[in-house]
C-alpha cells in the first residue's frame, strides 16, 4: 500500500476523537440522540480545527443504522463508503471550484430527490464562503424551506465572509483553535500507537509550531518522520520547523547584553554557517526579545506558550537586562530588519548589527569593524572607547540632575524661610487691614497663597468661576455675583467682593464657603481654601504684601514674576515686564554656582 | 396591536380580513405566520392556503385567490410576502403590480378570507395611496419598535417554557452577544438547549463557547483587557483574532474609534455634558455612548489617551513596514503596559 499521510490515517471517524472540540461534538450527539436536527449547520473556525472532519461524523452518525450515543459504528456499509466518499446520498462539495450560481442550482434542483440508500441526504459545502453572491442567493432559498430528507453543513473559515441572511437560517458553531497541549497528547497518542521513539521537546517545539492547526502538527510530525529515519529528534524538529535553535539565540543575545562583541560575532558566524537565513535570524531574535518583555510583565504567559520549555539561560536574561535596553534593541532590530531586504549582503548587516547592540549606542560608528575575522580587535576596542564615552555621558547626566534638585531644593527651603519670617512681616502689613471697616481680612491666610500664586492657576479659577456660581443656591450666588478671583495658588484662592457689606456676609458665610468647596471639587478635584477681600483694599494688601516682602530682605522679584497677583492699572505691569529680566540672570547664575554661593544684592 | 395581543386573537378565532405585519424580526414573523396557518385545518392547507412573493408574482394571483371562497372549509388563508409597493423603495423586478385591484380588495375584503401581508421594512411610504387605504383597513401589527426590555423578556419565556432555567446573568450575556437582536437569540437557543440537556441549566459557560462573538464584542474584551494592563489575555485574543482572518487594519481600526470615543465620552461628560448630549454632539448611536460611560469610569484619561496614541502608532506602521500585525501589537501592549508611550 503507498503511505497515506498521518493526517488522513489519523482523520478522527468519532465525535470523541475530534480534539479540543467538547462543547461542539457533545450538542451534535445531544441533537443526533434526541432526533432534534437542524436543517442546515455552519461550522466555522481555522483550519485544521476539525470541521470538514466533524461534518462527516455528522453525516455518518444520521444515517447509520446502528448509531448509539450519537456516534456512528464505523462499521456498517453505509458508514464505510461514507467513509470512502463513495455513498451518493452525502454529497461534499468543494465551493472554492463550484462557486457559480449553475453549481448551486444543480445542488437545489436535485435536493428534491429522495436518498437512495441512506436516510438523509446530507450536502457538506466546504469552503463555502468562497461562493459568488448569486450562489449564496441561490442557496439562500432551498435553506430557506428544505425538503424534510436533507441537512446542509456548511463549512468555512472565514464566517465574517458569509450573508447574514445564511447565517440567521443556520445553527453555527465555531471551532476553535485547539491548544497546544491538546496536539501534544494526540501527537503522543499516534507516536504511541506506532511505536515511534520520541523526544517530548521535539514534540513541543512542533505543537507550538503547528498554531492550532491540527493537520499543520500531523504535516510537520510527518516531515519529520521522514526527514530522521522515523525517529522523532529535537534537532530535526527544529531543522524542519526553521526555528533557530533557543540555546543559541539566548546564548548570542547574554553576549551582546554583557557587551562582548568578540563572541556575539563568531556566535554569528556560526549561526550563517550551519545555514540560517539571516532575516530570519532577526525576526526570531525580534521574537526572542519580545518574550523576554513578556516574561518580565506575565511570566504564565511565556510559559503557557512555550509549553514550559523555558531554560535558565532564558530566565537569566530577563532577569538580568533592562527593559528600556530591550525596547531599544527592538528598535534597533526592526531598523535593521527594513535595511536587509535591499542587500545581497544580509550578513554585513548582521555584523553591524551586532556591534550596535552589544555597544548599545544609538549610532553605528561605521560597518567597517565588521568585516572580516581580524578586525574583531578594534571593533571591541572602539567598544571599549564607545563605553568610556557613554559612561562620562551618563556622568554628567547625573551631574546636571544634582544641580538641578539642589537649586530646587534651595528655592523651596527659601520658601520655608519666608513662612518664618511672616509674623515679622505682618506688623507692617497691619495698616491696611485696620484702616478696612469692622470686616477683618486674614492677612495669614492672604500671603501664603500670594507666595505660591501662579498665573495659570488663577486663569483657570477665573474660567470656570462662571460654572462654579451656576452650581450655587440663588441666594449664594446673588452674593458672590460681585466677586472675583484675583490671585490664586494650588491651594488658596484669593477672592474680593465689590462691597464691603457683602465680603463681610461672605466671610461670615460657612456655608456658601463649603458650597463653593465642594463646587470645586467637583469642577477640578482639588479644594484651594478660600479668602474673601474686599475690592477696594486688594491694592493695598497688594502693596503691603510686596513691602512686607521687600523689607524682610527676600527676592521680592522672582517671586513677583511667578505670582500672578492681578495688576489693576498699567502701571504695575510695566514695572513687572522690567523686573521680568533681573531673575532669569539670578536663575542662571543660581543654577552655575548653586545657592550657597550666591547672595542676591537688590540695588 | 402587540405580537401577544395577536396570538390570543388568533387562539380565539376572532378574526379580522386583513394584518399587516411590519418590521424585520423574522422570528416573531415565523411565529404569526405559524399560528395563522394553524388556523387552516391540516387537510384543507392545499387548497385553502397560499404564500405569495410579490418580487416573483404579481398581486393580481394574490387577490385573485382571496376573492374566491373557501374550498370546503371555513377559511382561507392568503399570505403576501414583500410587499414592496407599499414602500418608497424601486424594485429590481419588472413587475407590473395590478394596485388598483389590490386596493379594491383592501376597501372591501371577502369575510371568509385572511389576508395577512408581511413588510419586513423598517417604514412604509405613507403618501402612497394604496398604502394609506391598507393602513385604514388593515390590522397593523407593528414590529419595528420592540425595546430591549421587551426582547428580553420575551427571550426569557421562551427558555422557561422550554423547561430550562438561566444562570444568573448569562441571559445578559447572550443578549450582548446576539447585539440584541431577537431572531438571533433565538436562532442561537435550540443549541443551547441540546448543549445542556441533561441539567436544563444553561451556564455561562456553554453561551460561551456555543454563541459566537462579533469582532466589536471581542474588540470591547480586547479594550477591556488593554486597559487593565492584562497584556496576556490582550495578545492572546489579539492572536486568536488574527488566527480567525480577521484583517488587523481593521481589528486596529474598530480599535482605534473605540478609544476615540472613550475619549471624547470621558472628556465631555467631564464637562457637565449628559448622555443624551453626548451622543447628539457626537452623532454616535446613543447606545454606544451609553456602553462607553459605563466604561469610561473605570479608566484614566492618560491611559486612555496613551493607547490611543500608541494605535495610531501601530496603524502608522502597519500600512508603512512590513512588520507583522501581531508582533506590533504585542510592542504596543507591552509599552502601554510598562507606561512607555508618550
Amino acid at each position: 500500500m503507498s503511505y497515506q499521510a498521518l493526517y488522513r490515517v489519523w482523520r478522527p471517524q468519532r465525535f470523541d476523537d475530534v480534539i479540543g472540540q467538547d462543547v461542539i461534538t457533545t450538542t451534535l450527539k445531544n441533537a443526533i440522540v434526541t432526533n432534534q436536527l437542524s436543517h442546515a449547520y455552519l461550522f466555522a473556525g481555522p483550519r485544521g480545527t476539525g470541521k470538514t472532519s466533524a461534518a462527516k461524523i455528522l453525516a455518518k452518525a444520521i444515517n447509520c443504522p446502528n448509531q448509539k450515543d450519537g456516534e456512528p459504528c464505523n462499521e456498517c456499509e453505509i458508514c464505510e463508503s461514507i467513509t470512502n466518499g463513495t455513498l451518493n446520498d452525502v454529497i461534499e462539495i468543494d465551493a472554492a471550484s463550484n462557486n457559480g450560481v449553475e453549481e448551486i442550482r444543480d445542488v437545489r434542483d436535485k435536493a428534491k430527490y429522495a436518498p437512495t440508500q441512506a436516510t438523509y441526504k446530507v450536502y457538506i459545502i466546504d469552503e463555502v464562503h468562497m461562493l459568488s453572491t448569486g450562489a449564496f442567493n441561490a442557496l439562500l432559498k432551498t435553506l430557506e424551506e428544505p425538503p424534510a430528507h436533507v441537512i446542509f453543513i456548511l463549512a468555512t473559515t472565514e464566517p465574517q465572509k458569509i450573508p447574514a441572511t445564511i447565517i440567521s437560517r443556520v445553527q453555527r458553531f465555531d471551532f476553535k483553535r485547539i491548544t497546544a497541549n491538546d496536539i501534544l497528547g494526540r501527537m503522543e497518542f499516534i507516536l504511541n500507537d506506532k511505536k515511534i521513539d520520541y523526544d517530548d521537546k521535539a514534540l513541543k517545539v512542533i505543537a507550538k509550531a503547528a498554531e492550532g492547526g491540527m493537520r499543520d502538527a500531523l504535516s510537520i510530525l510527518d516531515q519529520v518522520l521522514s526527514f530522521g529515519f522515523d525517529k522523532v529528534t529535537y534537532e530535526n524538529a527544529l531543522q524542519v520547523t526553521g526555528s533557530v535553535t533557543k540555546s543559541l539565540l539566548s546564548k548570542y543575545l547574554t553576549n551582546v547584553v554583557n557587551h562582548d562583541v568578540k563572541d556575539a560575532l563568531s556566535d554569528v558566524r556560526q549561526m550563517l554557517e550551519s545555514g540560517k537565513d539571516a532575516a530570519r535570524f532577526v525576526e526570531d531574535l525580534i521574537k526572542y526579545c519580545q518574550d523576554i518583555l513578556l516574561y518580565q510583565q506575565s511570566p504564565e504567559m511565556v510559559e503557557e506558550s512555550e509549553l514550559g520549555v523555558i531554560d535558565e539561560e532564558f530566565k537569566q536574561l530577563t532577569s538580568i537586562v533592562d527593559a528600556q535596553r530591550v525596547y531599544r534593541m527592538i528598535v534597533d532590530l526592526n531598523d535593521i530588519q527594513n535595511q536587509m531586504r535591499y542587500t545581497m549582503h544580509p550578513d554585513v548587516y548582521l555584523d553591524v548589527l551586532t556591534v550596535k547592540l552589544s555597544t548599545d549606542n544609538q549610532q553605528i560608528d561605521s560597518p567597517a569593524p565588521a568585516q572580516s575575522q581580524p578586525d574583531f580587535q578594534p571593533a571591541s576596542a572602539s567598544n571599549v572607547d564607545n563605553q568610556m564615552v557613554q559612561q562620562l555621558n551618563d556622568q554628567v547626566a547625573r551631574l546636571q540632575k544634582q544641580v538641578e534638585e539642589l537649586t530646587k531644593n534651595g528655592v523651596s527651603a527659601n520658601n520655608g524661610g519666608n513662612a518664618a519670617s511672616e509674623p515679622a512681616r505682618r506688623p507692617a502689613a497691619k495698616k491696611p487691614s485696620g484702616s478696612s471697616n469692622n470686616a477683618r481680612v486674614n492677612l495669614t491666610k492672604i500671603y501664603p497663597v500670594l507666595d505660591n500664586a501662579t498665573r495659570q492657576d488663577l486663569t483657570n479659577i477665573q474660567n470656570i468661576w462662571d460654572e462654579l456660581l451656576s452650581g450655587l443656591d440663588v441666594t449664594k450666588r446673588a452674593l458672590m455675583n460681585v466677586s472675583k478671583p484675583v490671585a490664586a495658588s494650588h491651594d488658596g484662592v484669593v477672592v474680593s467682593f465689590e462691597y464691603p457689606f457683602l465680603f463681610q456676609k461672605a466671610s461670615t458665610d460657612e456655608e456658601l464657603q463649603d458650597a463653593l468647596g465642594n463646587g470645586l471639587d467637583r469642577i477640578l478635584s482639588y479644594v484651594p481654601d478660600f479668602v474673601f477681600i474686599p475690592a477696594e483694599q486688594w491694592p493695598e494688601i497688594r502693596k503691603g504684601y510686596i513691602v512686607a516682602q521687600k523689607n524682610s530682605g527676600k527676592d521680592v522679584r522672582e517671586e513677583s514674576e511667578n505670582s500672578s497677583v492681578e495688576n489693576s492699572d498699567q502701571n504695575d505691569d510695566n514695572n513687572n515686564e522690567k523686573q521680568d529680566n533681573e531673575p532669569k540672570i539670578v536663575k542662571q547664575a543660581t543654577q552655575l554656582f548653586g545657592e550657597d554661593i550666591i547672595d542676591v544684592k537688590d540695588d | 396591536m402587540k405580537v401577544n395581543e395577536l396570538l390570543t386573537q388568533i387562539k380565539n378565532n376572532n378574526i379580522n380580513p386583513i394584518y399587516l405585519v411590519l418590521g424585520k424580526e423574522d422570528y416573531l414573523i415565523n411565529e404569526i405566520k405559524k399560528h395563522f396557518v394553524e388556523l387552516i385545518p391540516k387537510e384543507e392547507r392545499t387548497m385553502n392556503f397560499a404564500s405569495y412573493d410579490m418580487e416573483s408574482q404579481n398581486i393580481a394571483t394574490a387577490v385573485g385567490d382571496a376573492e374566491s371562497l373557501p374550498f370546503f372549509g371555513e377559511k382561507r388563508l392568503v399570505v403576501v410576502n414583500n410587499p414592496y409597493f407599499l414602500t418608497g423603495e424601486r424594485s429590481k423586478s419588472t413587475l407590473d403590480h395590478d394596485i388598483d385591484s389590490f386596493i379594491e380588495y383592501v376597501n372591501h375584503p371577502v369575510d371568509s378570507t385572511v389576508m395577512v401581508i408581511m413588510a419586513p421594512y423598517g417604514k412604509l411610504d405613507s403618501r402612497k395611496k394604496v398604502t394609506k387605504q391598507l393602513k385604514n383597513n388593515a390590522e397593523v401589527i407593528d414590529l419595528t419598535k420592540l425595546d430591549d426590555r421587551a426582547i428580553q423578556s420575551y427571550v426569557a419565556n421562551n427558555i422557561k417554557s422550554n423547561g430550562y432555567t438561566v444562570e444568573g446573568d448569562a441571559l445578559q450575556e447572550l443578549l450582548g452577544r446576539v447585539s440584541n437582536d431577537l431572531s438571533s437569540a433565538m436562532n442561537e437557543l435550540p443549541k443551547l438547549f441540546l448543549y445542556c440537556q441533561k441539567d436544563k441549566l444553561i451556564t455561562k459557560n456553554s453561551i460561551d463557547s456555543l454563541v459566537a462573538k462579533s469582532l466589536d464584542q471581542n474588540v470591547f474584551d480586547l479594550i477591556d483587557y488593554v486597559m487593565k494592563k492584562d497584556s496576556k489575555n490582550a495578545i492572546d485574543l489579539y492572536r486568536n483574532l488574527i488566527v480567525e482572518d480577521q484583517e488587523p487594519l481593521q481589528i486596529n481600526a474598530v480599535l482605534l474609534s473605540q478609544f476615540r470615543l472613550l475619549l471624547q465620552v470621558n472628556v465631555l461628560s467631564r464637562k457637565g455634558y449628559s448622555q443624551g448630549n453626548i451622543a447628539e454632539k457626537l452623532k454616535v448611536h446613543p447606545f454606544r455612548v451609553k456602553l462607553a460611560m459605563q466604561n469610561v469610569r473605570k479608566y484614566q484619561f492618560s491611559s486612555l489617551r496613551d493607547a490611543y496614541l500608541g494605535l495610531v502608532d501601530v496603524e502608522e506602521k502597519l500600512k508603512s513596514t512590513p512588520e507583522s500585525p501581531e508582533l506590533l501589537f504585542q510592542m504596543f501592549t507591552l509599552k502601554f503596559v510598562d507606561n512607555q508611550i508618550g
